[in-house]
Parts: C-alpha cells; sequence; structure tokens
C-alpha cells in the first residue's frame, strides 16, 4: 500500500511555498476548476500534515476519500495517530459558532453503546410540551467512530445506514444531514476478543479500507521532536463546507474518465471474481464508487483525465476489503497483482500500437 | 567491509551449482587415473572445500589464512602418496588392494579439498578469480572430451565403454553430459543479473573453450591414420587362424558354383587383360574387404551377389582388354572416391521398381580399384575410422532389381541400349575372327526347342544367352589347372580344345558366343558371394577365393546384368572355406567401424545443422536487429495520430539501451518519476503520451512529439558516455524491455 500512494507525499509538500494569497482566495471563493480543487486539496492535506508527522499517504487517501464522497476505515494500532488526523481534519472545517451541526464529533463504539447513542433521540420538552428530537453525534461533518468493531452490530448498522443515506429516521421521522458527511472508522487489528468484525457487506460501505503501518524511523522522530508543541491550537487554514463540495462538483465534472479507465476496472473486477484465490469478487457499487475516488487522484496528480496508474495507486484501499480471499492468502496482494497486470496489459498495448 | 558483506551474499542456488559443476568434473577427469575410492573421497572433499571456504569468509579470516590450509592439504595429498603407498608394513597390514584405496582416498580427497578451497576462497573474494575457476573446469572438460574428436566413439573411455557394456548408445551419454554442461553454463549465467555480467561470463567462457581446445591438441596427441602396411594386418587375421578351428575343405562341394581362381589377387587387379595361366587355391583365403549393406536386400536377389570392380570389353584383336574410350563402361568406377561420385554409365529404366541398396565397403587388403554391388549409381568417400584394420573405406549405392533372370522384366528387353549408336553396338560385339564361335552358338541355339518357350518370349535375346550359359554349364568342366596361357587364343583352346577351364575361360567363352550372335556382352570381374555369407547381420566378408569374372550382357533399360554360368562338373577342388573365426573377427572390427561411420555421418549431420543453426540465429539477430531499428525510426515514419506511441516507444527504447527500463508492475509514470532526476525531459514526454493514450485526444503538434522525443535523446548523450550508449545500441534485445 505505501509504494502505490508514495508520489503524493512529494506533492503535499510542494505546496508549502505557496502564498497566503492563494489561500485566501482558496477560502473565500467557490472552487471553479480543477486546479483551484487541487490547492485546496493540498492545502489541506499541509494542515494535516502539521498535526501527524510521517502520515503523508495516509493523509492524502483520507482527503481522497473525503473529496470522492466516501468513507474511510482505518486499520491501526492503538496510538498511532489516528484521532489526531480527524481531529486535525475537522478543525480545517470551518463552521459558523451557531451551527446546528457540528464540525467534528467523535464517537467512541464500546460493546454497550445503542443506535440511539449515535442517531439522536427524542426527548420530551416539558416546557415547550413537545417532543424534540436531540440529535446525535452523527450529525457533524467529520465523525470519528472509533473501534468501530467493538459494538454490535446494530448500532454498527445504524451508523452504517447514516453512512449510505445521510439521513437519520427516528421515530419515523427524517432528519436530513448535510452533505458534506464524512466517517473515518477505524478498527483494531488485533485484540479482536470480544469484537464484532465488520461483515463484507458492511465493508463494501467503505471507500477505503486503510491499512496503517509503524512510522518509519525518521517519521517517528519528527513526531518525538514535536512533542512539545501544542496541537490543540487552531489551524490557521479553515475552509467553509461548501468549499469542499465545490471542490468535489469540479473534479466529479471536469476530471474525464476515458473509456479505457472504465475497461480497466472492469478488467480488474473479473480478473478478481476469476482467481482462484478470491471466494467472493468486488460487486458493481464497488466499481462504481471507485469512479470518483479516481478522478481526486487524478485530479491530485494534476491531470484532468483519469489514467490507469490511478487505478494501480487505489486498488489495494479500493478492493482490499471487498473481496473474500481463500484462507491463507492475503487479499492486498491479490488485487495488487490483478490490477497490476490488467494495468501493465493496458500499458503494453498502447505502447505497441 | 560492505563489499565483504557483499561477496557473502551468493545466492544459495548458484554454490549448489559451483558444488555440482566440480563435482560433475571430478567425475570426469578422475576415474580415468584413479580408484572409485579416490573418486568417492575427491567428490565428497567437494562440498567440505566449499564449505570452508564460505565459512572462513563468514568468520572473515585472512585469505592467506585459508590459502595456507588449502596449500597444506595440498602437500599432504601430494606427499601421502609415497608416505602410505609406499610403506610395505601398511601392505602387509591391510593387504595391497585396500592399501591403494587408501592411498588413493586421502592423497586426492586432500588434494581435491585444497584446489576446491583455493578457488572458492579467491572467488568469493573477488569476481576476478572467479574466471580462474571457469577456466580450470573448462579445461579439464575439454581435456576430458578432447579424444572424442573427430566422432571418436571410443573417447573418453569410460563413457563410452560403460555405456557399450550397458548396451546404451555411447552418443546419447555424451549427449546428456554436452547438455547437462550446457544448462549449468547457461543457468549460472540466467542467474546473474547484471547483463554486462553474463556477456562477460560467455566471452570468458568461449576464450577458455578456445583455449582449452587448442591446448588440448598439444597435450592429447592424435591418433594419426597409419595407413596399415598389408603385413601387420594379414598378421593378425593369420594368427587368428591358427587359433580358430580351421575347418578342413569339405567334400560338399557344388562344381563351378562360383569356384574362383585365388591368383587373381596379387597383382592383377590392374591388368589391362585377364590371365588365362594355370591357378591353384591358396591354403587360406585371405581376407579382402569387408562390406556392410545399410540395407535389406530384396528377396529375389537372396541368391548371388556379384561386386563388380573391372570390365573387360575392348577386343583388341587377340583378347578382350579393359577399355580406353572415356565413354565405354562408364559404370564401372575407376577411381576411389574423394567426393561423391555418381556413376551415369548404363541408362537405367525409371519406370522398375529399383531396390536401392546402399552398403559401406572397408579395404582389408589394398586394391587399386574401387568396387561396388552391380549396379552401382553413387560412391562416396568415407572417413576410415580404423585404419590399423582398414585400408580404406567408402560408401557405395547401387540399385538391384528384385527379379531373376528368366522373369518377364528381362526376357520382354532388348539387349543393347537403344541409344547406343551404331558404332558403340558394334564395339560390344565384336570377338575373334573365328567362325567357330558363331557355329558353335547357332548349333548351340539349334538344339534348342524354341517351340516350349511361350511366344512373345521365342526371340528374345535373353533366353539365347540363357540357353548359352545352359549349354557352357553341361559340357564345361572346371578345373582349375587349365593352362591355355600359350595359346594365340586359349579361349578358343578352352572351348574348341579340351573343354577344361575355369571362371576367367568360361566368361570369355559365353562373351564370345555372345557377340557373336549378336548380344552386346562383356566380361567383368570382382567378387562373388553368395547372399547368405552374411548370416543374420548386414556384414559380408570377402575373402581372396571370392574373385571371380563372369559375363554380363546388356538389357536395354537394366544395364550391364551378369550372366553368369557355374559348371556342373568339377576337377578341380573346392576352395577352402571362409575361416569362421576370421569372419567373426572381421565382423566385430567391421561392427565397430559401422558403429563409427555412423558416428561419422552423424558429425556430417552435426555440422550441417549447426551450420544451420549458425545461419538461423544470423538470420534472426539480423531481424532483431532491423525491428530494433525499426522501432527507433517509426517516429519520423508514421503519422501524426501515432506519435504519440511510436514517439514514446522510440525513447523508451533508447532509455533502456542506457539501463532504464520500466518494471514490470511499474506503471509509466511510475517510471518517469523514477527516472526524473536523470532524465527530466522523458517525464513530459511521458505526461504527453498518456494523456492521448489514455483519453485518445491528440493536443500536440509533431513537431512537440519529435521535439520531446529529441530532448530526451539528447539528455541521454550528455548523461551517459558513448561506450556506454554503443554497448546499448548493440545489445539486440534491449527494446524487449519496453515491448
Amino acid at each position: 500500500m505505501i509504494a502505490c500512494v508514495t508520489p503524493s507525499a512529494g506533492h503535499l509538500e510542494h505546496h508549502a511555498a505557496r502564498g497566503p494569497s492563494l489561500l485566501q482566495d482558496l477560502q473565500n471563493h467557490h472552487i471553479e476548476t480543477v486546479n483551484q480543487s487541487r490547492h485546496l486539496f493540498r492545502a489541506m492535506g499541509d494542515v494535516c500534515r502539521t498535526a501527524v508527522q510521517g502520515r503523508d499517504e495516509v493523509i492524502a487517501l483520507v482527503l481522497t476519500a473525503l473529496f470522492a464522497d466516501g468513507h474511510v476505515l482505518l486499520e491501526d494500532h492503538p496510538g498511532s495517530g489516528k484521532t489526531t488526523l480527524a481531529k486535525s481534519l475537522g478543525n480545517v472545517v470551518e463552521r459558523p459558532a451557531d451551527s446546528a451541526i457540528a464540525a467534528f464529533r467523535r464517537i467512541q463504539f464500546t460493546p454497550d453503546l445503542l443506535p440511539s447513542d449515535i442517531t439522536g433521540v427524542t426527548l420530551f420538552d416539558p416546557q415547550s410540551r413537545k417532543f424534540d428530537f436531540r440529535r446525535g453525534p452523527v450529525f457533524a461533518n467529520i465523525v470519528l467512530g472509533d473501534e468501530i468493531n467493538r459494538s454490535s452490530p446494530k448500532v454498527q448498522s445504524a451508523l452504517l445506514e447514516v453512512m449510505a443515506e445521510k439521513q437519520v429516521t427516528v421515530d419515523n421521522e427524517t432528519h436530513r444531514l448535510e452533505d458534506l458527511f464524512f466517517v473515518l472508522a477505524t478498527q483494531n487489528p488485533l485484540d479482536l476478543a470480544g469484537t464484532y468484525p465488520l461483515p463484507r457487506a458492511q465493508l463494501d460501505r467503505f471507500l477505503f479500507k486503510i491499512k496503517m503501518t509503524h512510522l518509519t524511523r525518521d517519521a517517528e522522530l519528527a513526531v518525538l521532536c514535536r512533542w512539545n508543541v501544542d496541537r490543540t491550537k487552531p489551524a490557521d487554514f479553515c475552509v467553509a463546507p461548501h468549499a469542499i463540495l465545490g471542490a468535489r462538483r469540479v473534479v466529479r465534472e471536469q476530471v474525464q474518465v476515458p473509456q479505457i479507465v472504465l475497461e480497466c476496472l472492469t478488467d480488474t473486477a473479473e480478473a478478481l471474481r476469476r482467481d482462484s484465490n478470491v471466494r467472493l469478487g468486488v460487486s458493481t457499487r464497488a466499481l462504481v464508487s471507485a469512479i470518483p475516488a479516481l478522478q481526486v487522484w487524478a485530479m491530485l496528480h494534476g491531470r484532468d483525465f483519469v489514467s490507469p496508474r490511478d487505478l494501480q495507486a487505489l486498488c489495494v484501499p479500493l478492493f482490499g476489503h471487498r473481496i473474500e480471499p481463500a484462507a491463507g492468502t492475503d487479499a492486498d496482494a491479490i488485487v495488487m497483482r490483478c490490477t497490476s497486470a490488467v494495468v501493465e496489459d493496458v500499458t503494453r498495448r498502447s505502447i505497441a500500437g | 567491509m560492505n563489499s565483504k558483506a557483499m561477496t557473502t551474499q551468493l545466492p544459495r542456488s548458484q554454490t549448489l551449482i559451483r558444488t555440482s559443476a566440480y563435482c560433475a568434473v571430478i567425475v570426469l577427469l578422475f576415474p580415468s587415473f584413479a580408484t572409485s575410492a579416490g573418486v568417492i573421497a575427491a567428490v565428497l572433499a567437494v562440498p567440505l572445500g566449499v564449505a570452508i571456504a564460505h565459512i572462513g569468509i563468514q568468520y572473515r579470516l585472512r585469505t592467506i589464512a585459508i590459502l595456507s590450509v588449502a596449500l597444506l592439504s595440498l602437500a599432504v595429498g601430494f606427499a601421502a602418496n609415497n608416505w602410505i603407498g609406499g610403506s610395505s608394513s601398511l601392505a602387509r597390514l591391510i593387504g595391497p588392494i585396500l592399501l591403494l584405496c587408501v592411498t588413493d582416498a586421502v592423497s586426492l580427497g586432500l588434494m581435491t579439498f585444497g584446489v576446491v578451497l583455493v578457488l572458492q576462497s579467491l572467488t568469493l573474494r573477488g569476481r576476478v578469480f572467479a574466471i580462474l575457476e571457469i577456466a580450470l573446469l573448462g579445461m579439464i572438460v575439454v581435456i576430458a572430451f578432447a579424444g572424442h574428436r573427430h566422432g571418436n566413439i571410443g573417447q573418453p573411455r569410460q563413457f563410452a565403454e560403460w555405456a557399450v557394456s550397458n548396451g546404451l548408445d555411447p552418443r546419447w551419454v555424451l549427449r546428456v553430459i554436452g547438455s547437462g554442461f550446457s544448462a549449468t553454463a547457461l543457468l549460472l549465467l540466467i542467474r546473474t543479473r547484471n547483463h554486462k555480467q553474463a556477456w562477460t561470463s560467455i566471452a570468458i567462457l568461449v576464450v577458455v573453450i578456445f583455449v582449452a581446445f587448442q591446448a588440448s591438441l598439444v597435450l592429447v596427441p592424435d591418433r594419426q591414420p597409419t595407413g596399415g602396411t598389408a603385413s601387420n594386418v594379414s598378421q593378425s587375421p593369420s594368427e587368428l587362424g591358427k587359433k580358430g578351428d580351421l575347418n578342413p575343405p569339405q567334400s560338399e562341394f557344388s562344381a563351378g558354383k562360383t569356384a574362383s581362381p585365388g591368383s587373381i589377387i596379387d597383382g592383377q587387379q590392374d591388368r589391362d587383360e585377364m590371365s588365362f595361366a594355370p591357378q591353384e587355391w591358396p591354403n587360406f583365403a585371405t581376407p579382402m574387404a569387408i562390406v556392410t549393406l545399410r540395407d535389406d536386400l530384396p528377396p529375389g536377389m537372396r541368391s548371388q551377389l556379384y561386386f563388380r570392380q573391372q570390365a573387360f570389353s575392348q577386343f583388341n584383336g587377340r583378347t578382350l582388354v579393359r577399355s580406353v574410350g572415356v565413354e565405354l563402361d562408364n559404370d564401372v568406377p575407376r577411381l576411389f572416391p574423394v567426393h561423391d561420385i555418381l556413376l551415369q554409365g548404363s541408362n537405367l529404366d525409371d519406370q522398375i521398381q529399383w531396390h536401392r541398396v546402399p552398403a559401406m565397403i572397408s579395404l582389408i587388403r589394398p586394391h587399386v580399384r574401387p568396387f561396388a554391388l552391380t549396379n552401382p549409381t553413387a560412391l562416396r568417400p568415407q572417413v576410415n575410422l580404423d585404419p590399423t584394420s582398414f585400408e580404406r573405406t567408402y560408401e557405395t549405392e547401387s540399385v538391384v532389381i528384385p527379379h531373376s533372370l528368366l522373369s518377364h522384366e528381362f526376357l520382354a528387353r532388348q539387349t543393347g541400349d537403344t541409344r547406343w549408336s551404331a558404332d558403340q553396338r558394334q564395339y560390344y560385339l565384336e570377338g575373334p575372327d573365328d567362325p567357330r564361335y558363331r557355329h558353335l552358338a547357332e548349333l548351340i541355339l539349334g538344339e534348342v526347342d524354341f517351340t516350349k518357350i511361350s511366344e512373345p518370349y521365342r526371340e528374345s535375346d535373353v533366353v539365347k544367352a540363357v540357353c548359352i550359359r545352359r549349354w557352357i554349364e553341361r559340357n564345361m568342366v572346371y578345373y582349375l589347372n587349365a593352362d591355355h596361357s600359350r595359346q594365340s587364343d586359349p579361349v578358343a583352346s578352352f572351348l574348341f580344345g579340351d573343354r577344361r577351364g575355369y571362371c576367367v575361360h568360361v566368361a570369355y567363352a559365353m562373351t564370345y558366343l555372345l557377340r557373336s550372335i549378336g548380344i552386346p556382352s562383356r566380361v567383368a570381374s570382382g567378387y562373388t558371394t553368395d547372399a547368405g555369407r552374411s548370416g543374420k547381420g548386414s556384414a559380408i566378408l570377402l575373402v581372396s577365393t571370392d574373385l571371380h569374372a563372369w559375363c554380363e550382357i546388356y538389357i536395354d533399360g537394366l544395364g550391364w546384368q551378369p550372366i553368369d554360368a557355374s559348371l556342373e562338373r568339377s576337377e578341380s577342388p573346392p576352395p577352402p572355406p571362409v575361416d569362421s573365426a576370421l569372419q567373426q573377427f572381421y565382423g566385430q572390427r567391421n561392427r565397430l567401424s559401422e558403429k563409427r561411420a555412423q558416428v561419422g555421418a552423424y558429425a556430417g549431420t552435426l555440422s550441417r545443422s549447426l551450420s544451420a543453426v549458425i545461419v538461423l540465429l544470423s538470420i534472426s539477430l539480423l531481424c532483431v536487429y532491423a525491428l530494433k531499428f525499426y522501432r527507433l525510426v517509426t517516429p519520423y515514419l508514421w503519422q501524426r495520430d501515432h506519435l504519440y506511441r511510436t514517439c514514446y516507444r522510440a525513447a523508451a527504447d533508447r532509455l533502456a539501451e542506457v539501463g532504464l527500463y520500466r518494471r514490470s508492475g511499474e506503471t509509466r509514470e511510475e517510471f518517469a518519476e523514477r527516472i526524473l532526476e536523470t532524465v527530466p525531459e522523458f517525464y513530459r514526454l511521458t505526461a504527453m503520451h498518456v494523456r492521448q493514450a489514455v483519453t485518445g485526444e491528440n493536443i500536440c503538434s509533431r513537431e512537440e512529439w519529435i521535439m520531446a522525443l529529441r530532448g530526451v535523446s539528447a539528455r541521454i548523450r550528455t548523461t551517459y558516455s558513448s561506450s556506454h550508449r554503443l554497448r546499448g545500441r548493440l545489445d539486440p534485445l534491449s527494446w524487449l524491455k519496453v515491448i
């Protein structure tokens, strides 16, 4: 996974030299071009990067999911900066102080958590003598669902419904969430006793599943060097939700998805379904949801078209959690192998003519 | 320190292959002079030496320490030969055979250990010393196989003997060994990741083999053909004859049957005319030649075989002599073949199912002229692979007709060739100016009741010839001591005189009779033998008593065919039988020779197929270069719409030449990013290429594409040395990395 997203690190660094005026533009104006959305992406990446050291690839992927209107499942050991990352992301989103919806909420999933703890609950207000809906923590732009596998399937599915529909139905009353709704769920790969692992069908709702590895020595050293820095201070760069939504629209409309890439996608799915080591292949929904992610990735790399290379870069977080590998085989390796074969084939065809 | 750590990281498989190569070489070299105990000890010493060398490297022992250990073991091994082998007390204690084994095991084991240790340690320390290793191994292999030159199947002995004793074809054993060595060499080369290194290794291998081959010419003397003199040749069979049971002359003697005088043997072969002097059977049938038929004879040919050596057809007023005309008797080969000879003396009918009989003839005694089974069509030289046994070897191909003389095939044909000129026909009809011949012939034919012969054949010349033959067989008496040589016409003296004579008389008499009634005929001499002589084998031993003369008539479309009279009555003892021990001896010799001949033919095929392979390889190499060149120039040939791929391909090819190429699984963009610092121009070209390859829209002009390509080329020129670029340009397969 690290190998396939490495190039993004360089691009994020690239942005540090840009002047404040451009950032101002991004904050205040609507996003109109691919270039602008890329600058927005990089600016947000920079903020996260200062908060979380050595996680450039993860940041790039998380932001890609945010821009592609998908959700992310992070699989990591405790204490690896998941919350910090989510928080810094929440900090970037700027909301008016009186807003009913928060920029960032964190839900700690525990075995005794109830669905209403997430979605909200209808309470009787003695003063107005009415039942009032008290919004739960999902009413936020960015939600961190910590250790999602610790809670019962009922709660999990409540969250998943919100993720899919962007709405909450309590007591037959539907409450819409904002368009900018991004769930960053985490789960611990170890310590599985007393957990409820997410079924494949539910995993399918997550655009990416990102497996984080331990920091490199240099990155860890950089983290330690900054132990004294106050990380709670508000970010000096904020964006309004509508800016992100605008970027999403721009990417969706202006980054073209050539036929060859769609063919690559179906070929990859076909290869994955045919692979003898795969018991359950990827769904068509997965392919459809992959397209925006690919567009964002192309935009991030300064292109206004998606290239097969984007698919190769994103295939593991996109499909790794969506297939059911045979016992004893590594899903990520299978995905990488199948995608590489398809992309290599397309590449050779286009060179040989 | 770092480099040392690197050198120890030789792949395990490499070490394994090296060890097996050492063992193979030992198995190849040692058995010729060592006992099996010594070979086993040496083979066991190889892995030990390799292991110690590796341990030495691992623990960073100084080279000098390892080398001194190796030298010590070498010295001890060398000395052990004298110490242990020379000690008489030990010999008494354990017996001489065991002592020999122990001596061999100790000395060879220690010496092998020392050599392997030195070679391995040096190789592990520095790559340069690998040359030493390759050189030594290659040298041993070449020397071990040097004896096998010229397709000598008996060499190297340890393999050939083993194979033959186990009923295997030694060629296959050698082939297996050869492929094993090639495969090992290839494996070693393939395993080296670095191409340059692989090429260097191949070059070294070629040089080593060449040098070792040259050296082996000096070290291992070639067995020159000695051209065995008659004395030492005749010695072995005579000795064998004494040993074997010399069968006494047997009484079951059918009179004139192939009985032939023995003294035609010496010297007379090259005379222009035949002697009519009295003859005597020698005591001993001298082996003259061995004929190996490469194909079965047709069933109709199972009786008598005639090997024609000479033909006497020209009447010089007194007797028949060998023709002097160039155009005459061209079906008789005059000289031994030095190249392939096609004989076109007879006009053979293509309509007939001729049976081709290829044969190899090895001459045991010197012959002045070649002979071949009637009727020969081609002669080919053959390498004499057993010069101590044979004077000369050559191949013949003959055509025989699987019908008897009294079959339709013969009877329905005219005698003489329709294409002959009148002069030529007259030439074969000339005879002595003696009316008695014609008179006798007409008398003979007058006695024959032709009404008994079926209608179409009544006028056949062949019938007439057969009638005359029959008359001779009945009325002549075989007598070897007949002396008509002093007569002016010995044949008339025989035919119209005492009617006692031998084959020469009979042949001449018959020829004159036939010529007198207008049937073209001649006298031929050579060997004749019963087809059953070969027994179960394909080899026929021709002995001096097989020498014979016979009459031949020319039949249109069939050429010269023997029509030989076997006299019914005889006053001479039968010829001495062919010694069975002798036949066995030459049979064995012949089998070996035949095998060698096969190997010779195989070597010929090999060289032919080798040259074919070389031609094929050069053609494919040319094709590959052409393709490579084509890919480099296509950007300048193709339309704008194809520039995205041709330009990219040309640039990628150029990068591959200098060693920069996209790895498998790496996308184009990743490759461009990887070499961004070396060739930044390629990044832009890749972006342009990918855009069009993926989206299909071309936004760049032709000039832009060419500029981008030239930018890459210019960068390569400035970054890489010309020798580096030249090497890449010469690599025919560099473009395969791009595809």
